[in-house]
């Protein structure tokens, strides 16, 4: 059995191609902006607005849609698909899914707070009064351990 | 600086010696203080039942309010450096 094997340039390009993994990088990108929303969580800035995340959503969208001029695959089509859905429904989540109710006749500045007697963490009996009449007082509500 | 949450003392505890706190956390957990704020948010508690919308209120001598900010969202927190500045022309600007 002889092998005569002729370098076919096109068909060689075709099977880079065919084994081409730059598809991918939109995907990861976007599934990046999870990760990365996590790691500066304590960062109110980014905690508030996510935009390391949505950076990371739309470069891998893009880069998803930019892939699909070279790679007419259907897989590089649903990597397409997949991040311009997750990059929507990232927008949703964060802007929609989170909303808190309107605080219903909370004091206004201005208003007088009411007053109120609650236990510190050792039990210790706390009056707000007591404190604001020392001076400036910051109350801080928030939602609890975890 | 006062924190209130709806966790229970020994709750509080823990966080207060796991993050080393300079400051008290109140416990109200029947949101009871949160409902007077109307801060209530129904079933938000990831721990099971209610827990507050996140709040801050700078309170003066007198017990009004001279500042505040309410989350729209539950990842809407104010910058520090915001609350500082707002502390700094109060106690500045006081006679």
């Amino acid at each position: 059995m002889s092998t005569t094997e002729t370098v076919n340039p096109a068909r060689e390009e075709r099977g880079a191609r065919r084994s081409s993994k730059t598809y991918l990088i939109g995907p990861v990108l976007a599934l990046l902006s999870i990760p990365a929303y996590l790691v500066w969580l304590d960062v109110p800035q980014l905690r508030s607005t996510a935009l390391q995340s949505f950076a990371l959503m739309i470069a891998g969208t893009v880069i998803s849609l930019m892939t699909l001029k070279t790679d007419r695959r259907r897989r590089a089509k649903g990597a397409a698909i997949g991040t311009s859905g997750f990059l929507l429904l990232g927008t949703g989540m964060f802007f929609f899914a989170t909303k808190l109710p309107q605080p219903a006749g909370a004091p206004e500045v201005g208003a007088r707070v009411l007053g109120f007697t609650l236990p510190d963490q050792t039990g210790q009996p706390v009056n707000l009064a007591s404190l604001y009449e020392r001076g400036l007082t910051l109350l801080v509500f928030y939602r609890g351990h975890w | 600086m006062i924190a209130v949450s709806v966790d229970a003392p020994s709750e509080s505890r823990d966080v207060v010696g796991r993050l080393d706190l300079p400051f008290d956390i109140l416990s109200d957990v029947d949101a009871v203080v949160v409902r007077q704020f109307g801060l209530l948010h129904p079933g938000g508690n990831p721990h099971g039942g209610d827990t507050t919308v996140p709040a801050m209120f700078l309170i003066g001598r007198e017990g009004e309010v001279l500042w505040r900010r309410i989350a729209q969202r539950i990842q809407d927190r104010p910058d520090p450096r915001e609350i500082l500045d707002v502390i700094e022309r109060l106690t500045t600007a006081a006679p």
